[in-house]
């Protein structure tokens, strides 16, 4: 299929939005893609992400709304326009927005990795992620183990 | 002196290793800072790396000036991205290369540990230990839920990303990279070209690096990418028996003149300089030549590039020739 705003090039990209109940859909080439959606970084465009923006502005960045970060000034428009946070707090303030952004991209929204010796004061939560790991991997025999272990700690926690 | 640069397996196939962190520091917003924010966090880093005398002498810290000559060198040695090349900031490395942290990028502090071949496990390990000193340091902008906080949602979690350079021209060359690249894409990896983000493949290398930061540990990503790495080494060796078996005159006609090339040269540019590496590269690896390490090849890759050559175009390309004349000295054409 032809990409359905310039009809030269190959269509790569399925998009997809709603404004205002408004549902349109449009299969676009990569270039295309890139220039509608104002050079969404380097985010890439994937079908995956299609509507990411639950009633998606990304073709327009302007009808964000009014809301601003308290912190570091970043308006909702110019999140959404740009993908990016403008500090930590924007993770709290636009939680709306950027909770089912993370899950889409990340396919997940719990951090299981390693953390700043300060924060490490729950072994539960390290054993929470060695478990994450082991399911994800597969390794069932390891994840029961790691289950029983979280169990005797929280027991004896309580 | 402390060696940061790591060294691994593939070397005939896997250029570079490279294992980068994204940190920001608590207090500090992630954009509209300016110059003087950032040395004051480049002079945290550099404060907490003084904290550590095993290491304390191993590291310089210098400004990177927006733009310059000095800055395109540094995005060629792979020592910082070509976004702190335009925007400035402060690079505190290893005077090896191997460990870099670039202060001033997207994110407050990247911290990278480089190494040559297949080695992400140990530059993991290096980069953990180095991360841990800053964190014991520094406070960071760390959520229970979210991990370390990144300006860019692609980075949440561990903020790790994790690639290998791969050099893969016969994949390139006769159509085998979309398939490859849908199903690195299936392992939540994705394929670059060797500068990064936005950068065109030169010289047939490519960066597989992973798009998942976050709900992964640290080991989990890197165990996943040596699996697609070797994943994609193995497509790419089966690429070339199929291509030997096809027409084999043909391929090593294209290896033993590219030899001929890089050994008589007086005057190459550098396309032509990195083609001819690429068929050395596939000579060595398939048999029909020897006596350079494929490392050399690989690391003189880098080395003929125009910044770091310097002078004009022509005085370049004489440059070019002398130093693959001499890098290619002792390679020696099979029978």
């Amino acid at each position: 299929m032809l990409c359905q705003h310039c009809g030269v090039n190959e269509a790569t990209t399925y998009y997809k939005q709603n404004i205002n109940g408004q549902v349109s859909e449009m299969h676009l080439c990569s270039a295309c893609a890139q220039k509608l959606t104002g050079g969404f970084g380097g985010m890439g465009f994937s079908p995956t992400l299609q509507s990411f923006w639950g009633d998606s502005t990304v073709l327009q960045p302007g009808l964000g709304g009014g809301r601003r970060c308290r912190t570091c000034g970043m308006t909702e428009s110019e999140l959404r326009r740009t993908a990016r946070a403008g500090c930590a707090d924007c993770y709290q303030n636009f939680a709306d927005i950027l909770t089912p952004y993370i899950h889409t991209r990340q396919g997940s929204t719990a951090h299981v990795g390693s953390a700043p010796a300060q924060e490490q004061s729950d072994p539960v939560a390290a054993l929470r992620a060695k478990l994450g790991d082991a399911i994800a991997s597969e390794q069932y025999e390891e994840a029961a183990r790691l289950r029983d272990e979280i169990r005797r700690l929280e027991g004896e926690q309580q | 002196m402390s060696t940061f640069t790591q060294k691994g397996g593939f070397t005939d196939l896997a250029a570079t290793t490279r294992v980068r962190l994204a940190r920001n520091v608590r207090g500090y917003t992630y954009r509209g800072l300016g110059l003087g924010e950032y040395k004051e966090i480049a002079d945290k880093v550099w404060t907490a790396l003084q904290s550590a005398p095993a290491i304390a002498s191993d590291f310089t810290m210098t400004e990177v000036r927006a733009g310059s000559r000095e800055a395109a060198a540094l995005v060629e040695k792979h020592l910082i991205s070509p976004d702190l090349a335009r925007k400035g900031g402060y690079l505190i490395a290893s005077t090896d290369g191997g460990a870099a942290i670039m202060v001033g990028e997207e994110d407050h502090i990247r911290l990278q540990v480089l190494g040559t071949g297949l080695c992400p496990k140990e530059c993991m390990e290096t980069a953990r230990r180095l991360a841990g000193l800053l964190e014991s340091q520094i406070q960071l902008d760390y959520d229970e839920k979210l991990g370390y906080l990144t300006a860019c949602p692609s980075n949440l979690g561990t903020g790790l990303r994790a690639s290998v350079m791969l050099h893969l021209p016969v994949l390139a060359a006769y159509g085998g990279l979309p398939q490859m690249m849908s199903w690195a894409g299936r392992q939540g990896f994705t394929v670059r070209g060797a500068y990064g983000e936005g950068s065109k493949a030169t010289g047939s290398f490519f960066q597989l690096s992973n798009q998942i930061t976050l709900g992964l540990s640290e080991d989990a990503i890197i165990d996943k990418l040596i699996d697609a790495a070797t994943g994609v080494i193995e497509a790419e060796k089966k690429a070339r028996e199929q291509l030997r078996t096809r027409d084999e005159i043909g391929l090593s006609d294209k290896v033993c003149r590219a030899a001929g090339t890089l050994k008589t040269a007086r005057c190459i540019d550098t396309a032509e300089a990195l083609e001819c590496l690429s068929y050395a590269l596939i000579g060595l690896q398939m048999g029909y030549l020897r006596g350079v390490p494929a490392q050399d090849i690989m690391a003189a890759e880098q080395a003929v590039r125009p910044v770091l050559l310097g002078g004009t175009a022509g005085e370049r390309d004489v440059k070019r020739a002398a130093f693959l004349r001499a890098v290619s000295e002792k390679l020696e054409v099979l029978d």
